[in-house]
């Protein structure tokens, strides 16, 4: 059997790509390794945060894990962060997709949805010099941000910063209701504005793909502060919502168990080789085009392996990022309210030249739901007196997440190397180096965030920095290219070398803007859809 | 009661009344000897003697924690402590020694005195493990 096409990958891209392949009357065949949670889905309460703390008495089963997984211990790891029900996002994948790195070390997903299970739903709109930089032609992504906005739903606001994160955006929802710890921030923000403005510091709220009101079977959001442990009313917009929507339709296929291997491109059709994950069997697929959205780094394995790139080197980004906890002093001693998300509810872009074309931008977070002991850990203080001590203070805390561009360079590759333990007889190899320029241009950065901070008397306790590959932003191993070089993409998403196989992940993406990327992802993919149905 | 789970009571009972100053109840007793056979905490040497010196003499329990905290925070101590402090988080009896209060006076100057009993432990402690032959990892 020949399929219309074929979509490797569940995630954002994955879902968007197969969703427009559908709607143009294509038949989707989706292969997806598809891992799910079977544990966390029906023990998490659909109640909000502080009801479950004062009521729930198995609470510690969700909040700390089955296993008591969720109690971290040792150094900072790159998914430390994820809670016990959102671990499932990476089960498998070091032994399924193997990968090793002394500089790199990043999170990837064999999920049912991908990492969009765990995505933080900001929907960051890249400006025109920016998609330029990526390769992207920034009036097709205008139509097609709008195409994914009215799909997932996007709550915005049209506000000071309005022009970093929401662009020329038309389709949006209502703007999220913001805690008081943020609020307060955003007025002390409105008071020092000129002075934060002359120095290219612009504060509001960010874009979310977090629903203030219904749409469709999903509901709007009930502020229940529960996102990071489930996704019970649908508020928050993840991949598999619309993947269970594809089911239904009788063009789409959902193949799981399935990690794809290679292809070969036999100009008629393409044939797809797969293992299966549950009997470890290899399976052949063939369709007319193939459509890979399994992440950058799977793509890259996919790619490489096809055209048996041993020995070739691919260029990858990744945004640098830290994490800076602060305390916002107005708000030491003041109540907190009982509902509210546990999101970024604010962002603070820098833009020195305001030219839109090198922003970094700070998520700035409020801290409740991811519970007082994670902090007390970080506190040079015995824990008991810890514990009195950060409990009074943290309705204070505001944590703000500091992302960085970035662009590629000759230290920063990955590579497919020999690793017999493998299914697949191979590894994927990461070397990551800064340049001495980009580590001093990326640490004034953020001496300049802390000190826009102590401007709106948020004070910096400390800067953490988690190491490459955490800030799970990645791109550029098949950059965007007009000439038909190998291991580059066509502007329409075509791998070069081929005539049948597209990328629709972030692959192609010569330079990543500090911005969230994934609604630029997803748009990216509806046009890569778009551009094999044209053909 | 098997010895183990017996020990474990103990433990529980001791960490939970210097975290939060009550005796924690039975439940999470049990939750705590569940994670301790779960989590299967490797113990060095050096932090054995530091626990048995703890079991022996619990009143040292603070100044330890605080002296570990400064030179050795991820001492496998610790990690038993921190473990209990996590099971009472989730707890909802405790909730109220963890989710944000309304603002009290009184308990800002219970904060202020944690702050200053925090240091000064932090300093009698870095003297204890000195004068015991602990050093920083």
């Amino acid at each position: 059997m020949i399929h219309d096409y074929i979509v490797v990958g569940s995630g954002a891209t994955g879902a968007q790509a197969a969703q427009t392949l559908v709607e143009g009357n294509g038949k989707v065949a989706m292969l997806d390794v598809g891992i799910t949670d079977d544990n966390y889905k029906s023990l998490v309460p659909d109640a909000d945060f502080v009801s479950i703390r004062e009521r729930d008495l198995f609470q510690h089963s969700y909040f700390l894990g089955t296993e008591f997984e969720g109690i971290p211990w040792g150094g900072i790891k790159v998914g430390a962060q994820l809670t016990p029900p959102r671990r499932f996002m990476t089960r498998d994948a070091e032994r399924l997709i193997p990968l090793s790195s002394d500089s790199f070390h990043p999170m990837e997903s064999l999920a049912y949805g991908g990492l969009g299970n765990g995505w933080g739903l900001g929907c960051f709109v890249f400006s025109g010099p920016e998609l330029e930089r990526i390769g992207l032609d920034p009036s097709a992504m205008q139509e097609a941000y709008e195409v994914v906005s009215h799909r997932i739903g996007i709550s915005a606001v049209r506000d000071d910063a309005a022009s970093y994160s929401i662009g020329a955006l038309r389709h949006f929802q209502d703007g999220l209701k913001i805690d008081t710890n943020c609020r307060m921030l955003h007025e002390a923000y409105h008071v020092k504005r000129e002075i934060l403005n002359a120095k290219g510091f612009f504060m509001g709220q960010p874009p979310m793909a977090l629903l203030t009101q219904d749409l469709g079977e999903r509901n709007k959001v009930a502020y229940k502060d529960m996102e990071f442990y489930t996704d019970h009313d649908m508020s928050a917009y993840r991949p598999w919502m619309t993947i269970d929507t594809l089911k239904a339709n009788n063009r789409f296929t959902y193949v799981p168990n399935c990690l794809v291997a290679s292809f070969t491109d036999k100009h008629e059709h393409v044939e797809v080789v797969a293992y299966k994950t549950d009997s470890d069997q290899k399976e052949v697929f063939k369709c007319r085009r193939l459509l890979l959205a399994s992440g950058v780094l799977g793509t890259a394995r996919i790619v490489l392996r096809s055209f048996i790139g041993r020995n070739v080197r691919l260029p990858i980004i990744c945004n640098r990022y830290c994490y800076i906890p602060c305390i916002h002093l107005r708000m030491v001693g003041k109540p907190v309210e009982r509902l509210k998300t546990s999101l970024a509810q604010l962002v603070l872009f820098h833009d020195q030249d305001r030219t839109h074309a090198d922003v970094a931008v700070a998520s700035l977070f409020s801290y409740r739901s991811l519970l007082l002991f994670r902090l007390v850990k970080e506190a040079p203080l015995n824990f008991a007196d810890a514990r009195t001590i950060l409990q009074y203070l943290q309705s204070s805390f505001i944590i703000a997440g500091i992302h960085h561009p970035e662009a590629s360079s000759t230290s920063k590759f990955v590579e497919l190397v020999e690793d017999h333990n493998s299914r697949t007889h191979d590894k994927l190899h990461v070397h990551y180096a800064m340049s001495t320029d980009e580590t001093v241009k990326m640490n004034k950065r953020e001496c300049s965030y802390m000190s826009a901070l102590r401007t709106l008397r948020c004070f910096p306790i400390k800067r953490i920095h988690p190491g490459s590959g955490s800030s799970i932003h990645y791109a550029g191993t098949l950059p965007f290219s007009r000439e038909d070089v190998p291991y580059t993409l066509a502007p329409n998403g075509r791998l070069h070398g081929t005539r049948n196989v597209y990328v629709a992940d972030g692959s192609g993406f010569r330079y990543l803007p500090a911005k969230g990327l994934t609604f630029s992802l997803m748009a990216n993919a509806h046009l890569v859809a778009q551009n094999t149905l044209v053909r | 009661m098997s010895d183990e789970n017996g020990s474990f009571f103990a433990e529980a009972d001791l960490l939970g009344r210097y975290l939060i100053s009550i005796p924690p109840n039975n439940r999470v007793k049990l939750l705590y000897a569940k994670a301790m056979s779960t989590i299967t905490i490797q113990m060095d040497p050096v932090d054995q003697r530091v626990w048995n010196m703890i079991m022996h003499y619990p009143l040292t329990l603070r100044i330890i924690d605080s002296g570990l905290a400064v030179i050795r925070p991820n001492s496998a101590v610790r990690r038993k402590i921190y473990t209990m402090l996590a099971i009472l988080e989730t707890s909802p009896e405790y909730c109220d020694y963890f989710l944000p209060q309304a603002f009290r006076p009184l308990y800002v100057v219970n904060v202020a005195f944690a702050g200053a009993r925090a240091a000064l432990a932090a300093l009698i402690g870095l003297v204890v493990l000195r004068l015991i032959g602990i050093k920083g990892q």
